[in-house]
């Protein structure tokens, strides 16, 4: 196999990257869906029915692969981020496809976080936290109505209404996005051209086609992929949450925000993911039908640098309490 | 040789602004000072189960999963840095003059 072959076998798998993305999507559902039927959304049992769970080989297990579906989900996400802006979301349906995307992305950043606070442990409780006392203390100035949507997420009832959001109402949310990805995302049109030809022409059926098996191997890869990770490394789990204090980091796809955090305070967690998502959004209007690098292209890879810059430095950097801090200033208005 | 040096300059300015800036401090007053106390609690609930525990005794509790997850983020980034200029490298938008230059070559 020469040189040319494997960077065309790259490239092929390359152009695939947002089938691998929804595989690992199911295979995140699925073992949400079992990992459900041992989780226990009253706030009083939340944290031992975790320790439960992680103290059981099985169970243990389903929570390894829910956790590492869902990052190595992300992990291609972003891969296939970097695929679509160089290959340029130019023209009416590439355009709408990459704005459906953002979508997404935005709704999976939500859904990750939000599983984040289901752990009911000190990490997710200072998550919480940083959720709670950034809206009540510094948006709710602004937007007086959102104190609307902390109260709704507060009391007895919180994690069991984050339970329904994670595991319910996000997924229809994503599920149909995904579908609408689908009608306009050029790639995706052609992934589903078998389907059809299935239809008509009564031809041997969708895994005749080329895309649709590299897509299925490079899935059994990653599926093998996960369950090996989820073999050799838990998940993490931490102490039960304390009050008023922050020991923690967070999860690897929250440091860049950690970094600004470590800067600005804890202003930067209102700002910075709505400006991600803006820059993301704004692409497609700085990318030309044109042949070769335009600023569309440089906007997304230096955003992306700066986010990836951004993290290695805060995983390096000593762990500062931003909630501390905010209350200190401001007193306990947010709590 | 231009645009690397470009990109440099701008991480160089760009890590300068951060690392000068970065305040580490908290701590302070009678809530968060390392010797209070810290109740045990729950999401939605004020109250957990459990005696309270000082900012050192709770940090002890989670310093191991932490520091394995320190490791595994950085290595979950240079993987990332790895992949991404992978496939910058594989649909790298080149205009049709270079192209045909290099198949020219």
């Amino acid at each position: 196999m020469n040189f040319a072959r494997i960077k065309l076998e790259l490239m092929q798998t390359g152009i695939i990257l947002g089938g691998v993305v929804l595989s690992l999507l199911i295979f995140s559902l699925g073992s949400g869906v079992l990992l459900s039927f041992f989780y226990n959304p009253n706030p009083a049992e939340t944290y031992y029915s975790m320790v439960i769970i992680a103290a059981n080989p099985i169970k243990a297990f389903i929570r390894n692969f829910h956790f590492w579906s869902s990052d190595l989900l992300l992990f291609v996400l972003f891969l296939h981020l970097t695929r679509v802006a160089l290959t340029k979301p130019s023209g009416k349906m590439r355009r709408y496809a990459w704005w459906v995307g953002v979508g997404l992305f935005i709704m999976i950043f939500a859904q990750m976080l939000i599983g984040t606070f289901l752990r009911g442990d000190q990490e997710a409780y200072e998550a919480y936290s940083h959720f709670f006392i950034g809206t009540t203390g510094i948006v709710s100035k602004y937007i007086p109505f959102v104190t609307l949507i902390t109260d709704f997420f507060s009391d007895n009832a919180a994690i069991f209404r984050f339970f329904i959001l994670h595991a319910v109402l996000l997924p229809i949310g994503i599920t149909l996005l995904i579908v609408l990805h689908g009608f306009l995302a050029p790639t995706f049109r052609a992934l589903t051209a078998p389907f059809k030809n299935a239809v008509v022409t009564q031809t041997p059926g969708i895994f005749s086609n080329h895309a649709i098996k590299r897509l299925l191997r490079v899935s059994f890869v990653a599926f093998f992929a996960v369950v090996i990770l989820s073999a050799l490394l838990p998940a993490p789990l931490l102490s039960r949450p304390y009050d008023g204090i922050e020991v923690t980091k967070p999860p690897w796809w929250l440091l860049w925000i950690v970094a600004l955090e470590n800067t600005w305070g804890l202003t930067a967690i209102v700002i910075a993911p709505p400006l991600l998502f803006l820059i993301f959004a704004l692409i497609p209007f700085f990318t030309k039908d044109e042949q070769g690098a335009d600023f569309g292209v440089y906007l997304y890879l230096i955003t992306l640098f700066i986010i990836i810059a951004l993290s290695f430095w805060a995983n390096l950097a000593p762990q500062t309490a931003h909630t501390e801090m905010f209350m200190e200033e401001h007193g306990s208005a947010g709590h | 040789m231009k645009k690397l040096v470009i990109w440099a300059s701008f991480f160089a300015v760009l890590g300068f602004i951060f690392i000068n800036s970065a305040s580490v401090s908290a701590h302070g007053d009678e809530n968060t000072a390392n010797e209070a106390l810290h109740a045990p609690v729950q999401i939605g609930l004020r109250e957990g189960e459990g005696l309270a525990l000082t900012r050192h005794e709770v940090a002890d509790l989670v310093h191991q999963v932490q520091k394995n997850e320190e490791a595994r983020s950085f290595i979950k980034f240079s993987l990332l840095l790895i992949f991404v200029f992978l496939v910058i490298s594989l649909f790298w938008p080149k205009k049709r003059v270079e192209i045909n230059t290099r198949q020219k070559q």
